[in-house]
């Protein structure tokens, strides 16, 4: 694989190898500190130890994505434009895919994205059961039934128009 | 990949929830039950909601027991009216019979209609409450409150402003409150701090308006002296400082015919005009501002 200077190799947790351009790859606040802590070195692979590969796929096209609408619509209209995209974005998305694309950005520290999908995650579960956000997220329930009755019986007006799936 | 979701990934979601949701979400477990009452989380909720779905909390004074309400701007599904919500059942079940002190990022300060004490501050969401100790009271004494948020120094503090009757001076024979001590409370310390006395006298039981982190009162609109005059006085929640407002020029405000608001983050006065209509003039977009003469008039309102 060619690697020029303004290119960079991200690996995922699966050993893939990723070609991406530094102005995507900037983005990422991980990425970013690991090369300048290593500048010098001909070496421009990151290993992104506990990314999923398809995380990795995923974050790229959303900011490789980002930076060419920048570019397009340096003069205006960039936001209205990214707002598109971003819905296209996470249309494409499984719902249980969020969860691990919001840790995978966490680790990474990209801050739009993460924006993006923490709001969609709370999209998702606003207006579903608690039962519901319980599997969606894998928290294991523990209240003992007394507990949660007092809280449940404390909000009672919080419960009308609650969807059970 | 991590299966359990940190914390502060957690915080953010449900920063972003509708009001409801997040009540429901203190029952999916412990951990978020107590990310329910994480003062971070109100500070993210609120700078949030302000900017998406206002909300408003609404206080219905009827006798014996107070209610409150809320109604929110959030989604609400087409063909459906926005309903008011109660969400008094914490409220009603530690003080039944409150005043609102003041209330800011969601936050409600209450007070025992009676006798003051005790006070909480709660947030009516999600039912969490603190009590707060005893401040130290006088014989014959008038009280005058305030609670609120400083942006800067992230504290919300509660001000307490007694005037009370020296026994010792002749000047307690007619009964007059020459003396007065202000004690400030921070949320999250144990005990009030007396901060000194203050040199006017204020009217009403509590702050009427907080804006850019200072708390607003108006000084006694009825005293009976020579040369009464009407200011208002402002008290930074950060520096802990009185200090005195003119009145603004524009505008028909007399003794009794306005209160203090704040409106988008400015200090206002809203008069009640004849025809029932609300004129308000306010400060300046200065934030912080001494230059206070600057009051603009905003009409139609």
């Amino acid at each position: 694989m060619a690697s020029t200077d303004d290119k960079v190799i991200l690996k995922s947790s699966e050993g893939e190898c990723f070609e991406v351009d530094m102005a995507v790859a900037s983005h990422l606040q991980i990425v970013k500190s690991v090369l300048e802590d290593c500048e010098g070195s001909s070496d421009k692979v990151v290993s992104l130890f506990i990314v999923e590969a398809k995380y990795v796929a995923m974050i790229i096209e959303y900011y490789k994505n980002y930076v060419e609408l920048k570019e397009k619509h340096e003069e205006g209209g960039f936001e209205e434009k990214l707002k598109e995209f971003e819905k296209q974005f996470l249309e494409q998305i499984d719902k249980k895919e969020l969860k691990g694309l919001v840790m995978a950005v966490n680790y990474l520290n990209a801050p739009a994205l993460f924006d993006v999908v923490c709001t969609a995650i709370a999209k998702h579960i606003e207006n579903k059961s608690v039962e519901y956000v319980r599997e969606y997220f894998g928290i294991v329930n523990d209240f003992t039934a007394e507990e949660e009755a007092q809280i449940r019986e404390e909000h009672r007006w919080a419960y009308d128009g609650v969807n059970d799936d | 990949m991590m299966d359990t979701l940190p914390i502060e990934i957690a915080l953010d979601i449900l920063s972003r929830l509708p009001v409801t949701c997040l009540t429901q979400i203190k029952c999916v477990c412990k951990a978020w039950c107590a990310l329910g009452q994480d003062p971070r989380l109100s500070v993210l909720y609120h700078t949030r909601a302000i900017n998406k779905d206002p909300c408003l909390i609404l206080h219905r004074n009827s006798p014996i027991r107070n209610e409150l309400y809320h109604v929110s701007s959030a989604r609400v599904p087409e063909g459906l009216l926005n309903k008011a919500t109660r969400i008094d059942s914490r409220v009603t079940s530690i003080l039944p019979d409150h005043n609102i002190i003041g209330s800011c990022n969601g936050l409600l300060c209450i007070s025992d209609v009676l006798h003051i004490d005790p006070m909480y501050i709660l947030n009516p969401f999600v039912g969490s409450h603190t009590r707060l100790p005893r401040p130290i009271s006088y014989h014959e004494q008038e009280v005058t409150l305030g609670f609120g948020y400083h942006p800067i120094t992230k504290e919300y503090k509660v001000v307490r402003i007694t005037s009370y009757v020296n026994k010792d001076s002749y000047l307690s024979l007619v009964g007059w409150f020459e003396e007065s001590d202000v004690q400030v409370f921070t949320l999250g310390m144990k005990a009030w701090r007396s901060i000194g006395t203050i040199a006017w006298r204020i009217d009403g039981i509590s702050s009427e308006a907080l804006s850019n982190g200072a708390l607003h009162w108006v000084t006694m609109r009825r005293e009976y002296l020579p040369n009464h005059s009407l200011h208002i006085v402002s008290f930074d929640l950060g520096e802990e400082r009185f200090k005195e407002i003119e009145l603004p020029s524009c505008g028909s405000l007399s003794s009794c015919n306005f209160h203090l608001i704040s409106l988008q983050g400015c200090l206002s006065a809203a008069v009640c005009c004849p025809e029932g209509q609300i004129e308000t003039a306010d400060q300046g977009s200065h934030p912080s501002s001494l230059r206070l003469e600057e009051w603009r008039n905003l009409a139609g309102v």
